[in-house]
């Protein structure tokens, strides 16, 4: 299988000294047309890690190449060859979708007998061709989520980067957003990358994943060989093994001491 | 090609906001009442007047408006929308730089051309009230510059909308005075030019300055 994604022992060092380690020698790779999740508790690094490979920031050392492009020497190619969706990103508000989807394609220079049907594509796909020229501030967070997703499709991109797709909408809204990551995979042979602490989407949605923890890559692997590889029977259970996570039982021995000592 | 996409991005949220009708429109309405509640302005003529004002008025406006919209956006995660794609950083504040100064301009110019106006309706004759009036506006265009970059500077520095504005009057004032202020200093007879070269030369080292601060910050 073809590797879109590989990283050579990137790492990402803050503080004097370098003593936070965002990421640390993250060795990595990333097939096309896989669905690879990158899991692990707040702060592990994930984001950071995303965040590398868009060539958002620099690295401390090590590199990674996405599409044969070094993230180091060719920053605006990797950015043509992937679309991501940040965390929290801000939205044009006083744009319409249309003027929105508009707006970013000619970012990407996308060519203008080809940016029309585009979008008219992406708002049929999403659901939004209804509220095409409704201005953004109207639009719910679900709605948002959907034309961010979409704004990050506008060049057709290989490779998709999601960071936290879910975290921040209801139960509905992120199933149409995880539908739509399905759709995108299967339909459209997308390599997807999802950075997530929502495990039930990652187990659902990907192929692989991986788990990081204070920005070691700790594990990877398919879900069932990790679940194998920690004798545990859910992600959960695993996932709190590798991390280190404490369970609730523990939370709750504060309950049972002063019982005794009363 | 990002460059006039992100200027005529900027112009079009001015539009939509309403902020280009507030400008071009609150302007000229406030100088000529600043005229009406101080009438005599002796042997000075209106459009001078307004030149004059022009450059700490429209100054101030032009670096709160960018000050605040650049710390909104950065705070709003606005530019998250243009680093992950292929543009690059220095052009996100050029672009925006531009379309505030432009703004400004074509405000001031409005209200230039009501006090043009007004001078020529009450008897001036335009050799009198043109006389000096468009060397001062052309100085003020250049403290509009100073200004603007300052307002740049700021707005990426600055850790909330609050001590933006706090920063722009305290130091907006001062630095925009360095190109009128600097020619009178060293006595030099070509005080126009110079005025204007400094203007020049400051907006250039203050701009410098904003886009190295913004490509070194983790936004």
């Amino acid at each position: 299988m073809k590797v879109l994604i590989q990283t050579d022992r990137l790492s990402k060092y803050y503080g004097k000294g370098g003593e936070i380690k965002a990421v640390d020698n993250l060795d990595l790779e990333v097939y096309e047309g896989e669905t690879f999740g990158l899991l692990g508790p707040n702060g592990a690094g994930k984001t950071t890690a995303i965040r590398l490979l868009n060539c958002i920031i620099k690295p401390t050392s090590g590199t990674a190449r996405v599409m044969g492009h070094d993230i180091l020497d060719d920053d605006l190619e990797v950015k043509r060859v992937t679309g991501l969706l940040t965390e929290s990103p801000g939205l044009y508000e006083k744009l319409s979708a249309y003027e929105f989807l508009e707006f970013m394609g000619a970012l990407y220079d996308v060519p203008e007998d080809i940016l029309p049907r585009r979008i008219e594509e992406l708002l049929k796909l999403f659901g939004l061709q209804k509220r095409r020229d409704y201005l953004l501030e109207g639009y719910s967070r679900g709605m948002k989520q959907r034309i961010l997703i979409a704004s990050a499709l506008i060049h057709d991109p290989p490779i998709l980067f999601l960071d936290e797709p879910t975290s921040t909408l209801d139960p509905r809204a992120a199933l149409m957003v995880k539908n739509l990551v399905r759709k995108l995979a299967e339909d459209a042979g997308k390599t997807i990358f999802i950075c997530s602490h929502i495990l039930p989407v990652v187990e659902e949605l990907c192929d692989r994943i991986g788990i990081i923890n204070k920005g070691r890559l700790v594990a990877l692997g398919t879900v069932d060989s990790i679940k194998k590889q920690t004798r545990k029977d859910t992600l959960e259970d695993a996932f709190i093994a590798i991390t280190g996570g404490v369970r609730k039982k523990e939370l709750l021995s504060w309950r049972e001491q002063r019982g005794t000592s009363a | 090609m990002s460059l006039t996409l992100l200027f005529k991005d900027e112009l079009k949220g001015f539009y939509k906001s309403k902020i280009m009708i507030f400008l071009w429109v609150g302007l000229p309405v406030v100088v000529l009442l600043f005229h009406l509640i101080t009438l005599d302005t002796g042997p000075i003529p209106f459009s001078a007047l307004i030149a004059i004002l022009l450059a700490s008025l429209g100054g101030t406006l032009a670096s709160v408006m960018i000050t605040v919209s650049i710390v909104n956006e950065r705070k709003g995660h606005v530019y998250d929308l243009f680093f992950v794609r292929p543009v690059r950083r220095m052009d996100i504040l050029i672009a925006k730089y531009f379309a505030v100064y432009v703004c400004v301009t074509i405000a001031a110019l409005l209200a230039l051309t009501i006090g043009f106006a007004y001078d020529y309706g009450t008897g001036g004759a335009p050799e009198m009230f043109l006389e000096g009036t468009l060397e001062s506006f052309v100085i003020s265009l250049s403290m509009l510059a100073v200004y603007t970059a300052v307002g740049v500077l700021i707005g990426v520095a600055s850790p909330s909308v609050l001590v933006g504005v706090i920063l722009i009057i305290y130091g907006g004032n001062q630095l925009s005075a360095v190109p009128m202020l600097l020619p009178v200093v060293f006595g030099t007879s070509s005080y126009f030019p110079l005025a204007f070269i400094l203007g020049v030369v400051t907006t250039i080292i203050l701009l410098t300055l904003a886009i190295i601060v913004f490509n070194r910050k983790k936004l």
